[in-house]
């Protein structure tokens, strides 16, 4: 009989001589120059423990606490919706006026950074983003600090997709359909797709005047990640953008494909099950005023 | 001063404090996340994103005597966000591995060399549970607790990682074992 080995200590001395002795000086350097210029963000409930406080004043915190936590816990429902009352309608914040522009048309989406309210261009589409929303390697708006994570995150993102994955969640060994250059092709293709069980319907929908159709891709809520295929589930792939990589279980990917001018142009609008009501009003409000570039043999739908 | 110390003065707002705080633990940060990440620019990213959150969001922390498991559980965010931004862009791209050549032969080089292979195969989630383990010595409750998971998930990633090392280390000693009965 074999005894198995026991890898436990080779494991663990292998981690002890791989692991670097020191961090290099520049990054000490960079992390203080950006430190320089953060703001802290103050905790809305005392910091300090609560046990030098007289009785009276800890049960007044309590109860002002327990309040708060009942507000917000409130209008952070899911849907925005209040308990027991009817279903409020989501209201986008109003887009700022103090667009930035040149005298070229609305700026690129930058590589990084808060960005100001205004119009912005990504790719052949420009359109309008509220105050809030991150920019993300020119090729992205992410709402909050690079906030696009389940529970609460949201993105804009334009694509186009070559093919998609008939298997996400083990793509590296799935096979690919490629989606053609109709909107039906890549209807199809996601058709096809392995959803857990759950059936992909399309919609008629319109974008800056263009029709097409609108489908909600949702990620199995019971997945875990690290059962699929390098930890990644990759739902489709692009000629430039790479590959479609959702960030976690229950995230909802809403695309938009529309025949521009006889290119087929995909947004996508990603959010989770904890995004509030008024980030996904905003995100509705962004393809609403999304505008094409004309393109060479113009035919918007009327 | 202690460090509890210093975290209250950070906490108020004390850069210098900060700096005393981030000087001591960057070097112990780095080496987690270049261990998890396997690359020198992500593990750098990873840490100065950490290091920066950290600060931002001291004032949020309960307790200063925790601070040490906060900071950790702050820096496996960073981790993962760092490792999911470099896919979304890496995915289509196929890394052409070159094998070392193994100079002498050694077994215990030749363990490393597996080790390595099968640990940077596997995913960014059985990394992480394998150096919170293995390397910082953390029990599988307080790995859990450190990357947000359910205790059972944790568990399951340390399991199927430690099996995979098990099998490369195994397979390496048979092939050993193979090349001294031919000699």
């Amino acid at each position: 009989m074999n005894a198995r080995l026991d890898p436990d200590p080779r494991i663990a001395a292998w981690l002890k001589d791989e692991a670097p002795d020191r961090a290099p000086e520049r990054l000490l350097t960079a992390s203080r120059e950006r430190i320089q210029s953060t703001h802290q963000r103050r905790a809305w409930w005392p910091a300090r423990s609560l046990s030098v406080m007289n009785t009276a004043l800890r049960l007044g915190l309590g109860a002002a606490a327990v309040l708060m936590v009942a507000v917000i816990g409130v209008s952070l429902l899911p849907d925005g919706r209040t308990i027991g009352g009817p279903d409020p309608t989501p209201t986008p914040t109003p887009l700022a006026s103090a667009a930035p522009s040149s005298a070229q048309g609305p700026p690129y989406v930058p590589g990084s950074g808060l960005m100001s309210a205004g119009r912005y261009r990504l790719g052949r589409i420009t359109f309008a983003v509220p105050r809030g929303w991150t920019a993300f390697e020119e090729w992205a708006v992410l709402h909050g600090d690079y906030a696009a994570d389940p529970p609460d995150g949201a993105g804009f993102v334009r694509w186009r997709i070559a093919s998609v994955n008939t298997d996400p969640c083990h793509w590296s060994t799935s096979t690919t359909i490629s989606t053609g250059s109709t909107v039906d092709g890549v209807i199809n293709a996601f058709k096809a797709q392995d959803r857990g069980g759950r059936v992909v319907t399309p919609v008629d929908t319109t974008v800056g005047g263009y029709r097409g159709k609108l489908i909600d891709l949702v990620v199995p809520a019971d997945i875990d990640f690290a059962d699929c295929d390098q930890g990644e589930y990759h739902s489709w792939t692009s000629p430039n953008e790479g590959s479609r990589y959702n960030q976690g279980p229950g995230q909802h990917d809403v695309l938009r494909i529309v025949d521009v001018g006889g290119t087929v142009e995909a947004i996508l609008t990603d959010y989770s099950v904890a995004t509030s009501a008024p980030v996904r009003a905003q995100l509705q409000a962004m393809v609403d005023s999304v505008v094409f570039d004309a393109p060479p043999n113009p035919s918007p739908s009327p | 001063m202690t460090k509890s110390e210093l975290v209250r003065l950070a906490q108020d707002g004390d850069r210098d404090a900060y700096d005393v705080l981030m000087t001591e633990l960057v070097d112990h940060l780095y080496r987690i996340a270049r261990l998890i990440l396997r690359d020198f620019d992500s593990a750098e990213d990873a840490v100065q994103e950490a290091l920066v959150r950290c600060w931002r969001d001291l004032p949020q922390l309960r307790d200063p005597d925790r601070f040490d498991a906060w900071l950790n559980r702050v820096l496996m965010r960073s981790v993962t966000d760092e490792a999911r931004r470099r896919r979304r862009f890496a995915a289509n791209v196929t890394l052409l591995r070159i094998e070392p050549a193994q100079p002498d032969g050694t077994r215990e080089l030749a363990d490393r060399d597996e080790l390595a292979r099968v640990f940077d195969r596997l995913s960014i989630e059985h990394r992480t549970i394998v150096v919170l383990h293995h390397y910082l010595g953390m029990t599988v409750d307080e790995a859990a607790t450190t990357i947000g998971s359910p205790v059972g998930t944790a568990k399951s990633r340390l399991h199927y990682a430690t099996e995979a090392l098990r099998a490369a280390l195994e397979a390496d000693a048979r092939s050993g074992s193979a090349g001294k009965a031919l000699a």
